[in-house]
């Protein structure tokens, strides 16, 4: 039997300086670093900016551009449609402020309708009381982020720094370590991606990446639209080479995201601005994809199903049928960016966390995609203050495990959804056009059901 | 050997026969597992899974019942000014959560090996107001005059010899109107084919050995012993793991496991 000493004693009196496996000086350590600095990466610094149980902790965002600053003379064209969670974050942010002073789009009713039969639901109430979404230029919230993160002292932002190199630690006692570009390196407890779809954070996790080109581009402009009534309908028309919608942003001027196969996309891109919008009026307002079969018995059906609609208690918006507005001209040029679905398997390894399109990304038919992004925000933020709160480290494994499963069981409904929908509404196969369409038709009748989805898809 | 040597000198302290709380083959058990202690998904998974029931439990109790001597302890550091200490501390898994919110944690354990674990490891993490010894309780006791706000046995009770012995010293080194944790075992039948055949031989959870179910106390048991040293039973709640999520959650039964928080009477 080994005797022991009594007296032994391991006191640990260590004064300011921190013991780590780089042997880095204490200002290269930060306890949480966040790699991309979009919308979700400035989001997710606020949001643990903002958190009391983390005030002592050093936070650092590595953003490889520069500082933007913000162009109001015209409509930018890369908007989002947030939904309800995502303005209370940026409320609870205090960055929706400097968006309201400014400028966005309300929409209070969305009609989406079918090109092969003009089957459509309508989302929102039928007397417009209620905003359902709200659309917001992509550089406005990252400039209204940008402006509350100024004033947060423990969090830091790097400009113009790109990350060459990430080394996660292999057991829980070390740390991450991020080099930079000019060979300098940082070490943290737990390192953030935000760094969009190409991710070098994920790629380091070696996770396995399930994706899928659509082979498709949505091509963006800012319209002047026809006068006419308040705008504040969002429109999206399924063609079968894609949706066209056409977002509000205010009574003369809507957003167009316009997805479609990537040839067609790019001679958009080419056309003089009066071809342009003569392509989009047409797109909203021919009938050339128009099933004849399809279309009566989706028109009977409709009629059918008004009928029976008659004790609807709250005055449902899809009981009256709109014609979209015209467009009149473009403003500025019209440009494309690529669509693909990316999904993650891990959002997590040792010390490190997946959020926004560095772990899924959508198609933007169904407007999600930065409204997934923010969620991981709220959820990641959640996650690191539990395990501070319960005095654990930051970056364990056994609280970022909670975050991928919590986020996961969301995130993967709504992208087998839009998945589901573009493959769905990709065919001209009248069976599925007619099981489509009449669908669409007996959902649209459902008030009951469709709250449940624009609630579900609220947060 | 040691304990034929305790049954044959006398004792002196109150009413017990023996005067070590050291259960000799324990400590080996548990320095055998050195290194495993801090593999977060290793057989001492559940341990530090414990950690999000239990830290807060603690916490939450040392400041209800006072205040701490820090003006305006931020919220980051919820625990700092308070004494504590963690007996039986292992590794310093509970040690280092209590040191993270602020406290200043000595942590006490009868095998060098684990306090070796421990300070090598809080010394890693930089963790600045923790402290270890290898010593027992009764010698700790014995020999220090520091008075704790708050003394934790978790965990602890239902591997020592003379648990009586083991909460009269726990006791005595609390400053007065402080407060004394203990989560253990309940010896009941529901413990028996929970912890004993469900966690150890059937889920695997735990490792093989790792509990004697006749050394678990009942709750009439430990409510006497407090009584006789003056502790006031403040809270009392019972908790269950679920082996398949590697959960800790709270339960209305005490039947299986059970906290409580104890006050030491002014």
């Amino acid at each position: 039997m080994k005797g022991f000493s009594l007296l032994s004693k391991y006191s640990n009196t260590i004064h300011n300086w921190r013991l780590n496996y780089s042997t880095a000086s204490r200002s290269s350590h930060y306890d949480i670093i966040i790699s991309g600095g979009g919308m979700v990466g400035f989001a997710m610094a606020c949001r643990l900016g903002r958190s009391d149980c983390l005030a002592n902790k050093r936070i650092l965002l590595l953003e490889s551009s520069n500082k933007k600053q913000l162009k109001l003379d015209s409509y930018n064209h890369r908007v989002s449609a947030l939904n309800p969670g995502s303005k209370s974050l940026l409320e609870s942010l205090g960055a929706w402020q400097h968006i309201e002073k400014t400028r966005f789009g309300s929409v209070k009713k969305m009609q989406v309708w079918d090109a092969c039969s003009d089957a459509a639901v309508t989302f929102g109430k039928a007397d417009l009381s209620e905003d359902i979404a709200w659309i917001v230029e992509n550089d406005l919230v990252q400039d209204s982020l940008m402006k509350e993160l100024d004033k947060i002292e423990q969090v830091e932002v790097q400009y113009k720094t790109k990350v060459t190199n990430y080394r996660l630690p292999q057991n829980a006692d070390e740390l991450v370590q991020v080099t930079l570009e000019d060979g300098s390196c940082l070490t943290t407890d737990l390192i953030i991606g935000a760094d969009g779809f190409n991710s070098g954070l994920r790629q380091t996790i070696k996770t396995q990446y399930i994706s899928y080109d659509y082979n498709q581009m949505a091509v963006v402009a800012t319209l002047r639209i026809s006068e006419g009534d308040e705008n504040v309908t969002a429109w999206q028309r399924f063609l079968p080479t894609g949706p066209i919608a056409l977002l509000p942003l205010n009574n003369e001027f809507s957003s167009l995201v316009w997805s479609t196969d990537k040839i067609t996309a790019k001679s958009l891109l080419d056309l003089p601005p009066d071809v342009f919008t003569d392509r989009i009026n047409q797109a909203l307002w021919n009938n050339d994809d128009r099933n004849p079969m399809v279309q009566n018995v989706s028109e009977r059906i409709f009629q059918m199903l008004k009928v029976c609609r008659v004790n609807s208690l709250e005055g449902n918006a899809s009981d009256i049928r709109q014609l979209p507005p015209s467009v009149v001209e473009i403003k500025g040029r019209q440009a494309a960016f690529p669509l693909g679905l990316g999904h993650a398997v891990d959002y997590i390894s040792n010390k490190a966390a997946l959020i926004g399109d560095a772990a899924h990304r959508v198609h933007p038919l169904a407007g999600q995609g930065v409204n997934l992004g923010f969620g991981d925000v709220i959820a990641l933020n959640d996650t690191v203050c539990e395990a501070v709160n319960n005095g654990a480290d930051h970056g364990s494994s056994l609280y970022l495990k909670q975050y991928q499963s919590n986020r996961q069981l969301h995130n993967l409904p709504v992208m087998a959804s839009v998945h589901g929908l573009h493959l769905l509404y990709g065919t001209t196969w009248t069976p599925l056009v007619m099981l489509r369409s009449i669908g669409l038709n007996v959902f649209d009748s459902l008030s009951s059901v469709k709250s449940f989805i624009t609630q579900r898809a609220s947060v | 050997m040691l304990e034929r040597l305790t049954t044959i000198v006398p004792h002196l302290s109150r009413n017990v026969s023996l005067k070590s709380t050291v259960n000799v083959s324990e400590v080996q058990k548990f320095s055998g597992m050195a290194s495993e202690w801090w593999d977060v998904n290793g057989p001492l998974k559940a341990i530090h899974s414990l950690n999000k029931l239990r830290t807060p439990f603690f916490e939450q109790g040392i400041r209800s019942r006072q205040k701490s001597t820090v003006a305006n302890a931020r919220q980051a550091f919820p625990l700092a000014g308070f004494k504590v200490l963690d007996v039986g501390c292992g590794a310093g898994i509970l040690t280092e959560s209590l040191g993270r919110l602020g406290a200043e944690v000595t942590g006490i354990d009868p095998s060098e090996e684990n306090i070796e674990v421990a300070y090598r490891h809080a010394k890693r993490i930089n963790l600045r107001n923790v402290a270890y010894e290898a010593n027992t309780i009764e010698h700790f006791q014995t020999c220090n005059s520091t008075l704790f706000d708050a003394v934790i046995a978790s965990e602890v009770v239902e591997h020592v010899d003379n648990p009586e012995l083991f909460i009269e010293k726990c006791s005595e080194s609390l400053k007065p109107g402080g407060s004394l944790f203990i989560t253990t075992q309940n010896r009941t039948a529901a413990s028996w084919a929970l912890v004993i055949c469900g966690a150890e031989y059937i889920m695997n959870v735990v490792p093989r050995g790792t509990h004697d179910w006749n050394k678990f106390i009942t709750l009439d048991e430990m409510t006497s012993i407090l009584d006789k040293n003056n502790c006031q039973l403040r809270q009392l709640r019972g908790y269950t793991y679920n082996p398949f999520l590697n959960h800790w959650d709270w339960i209305k039964s005490t039947d299986i496991n059970y906290a409580l928080h104890a006050t030491k009477t002014v």
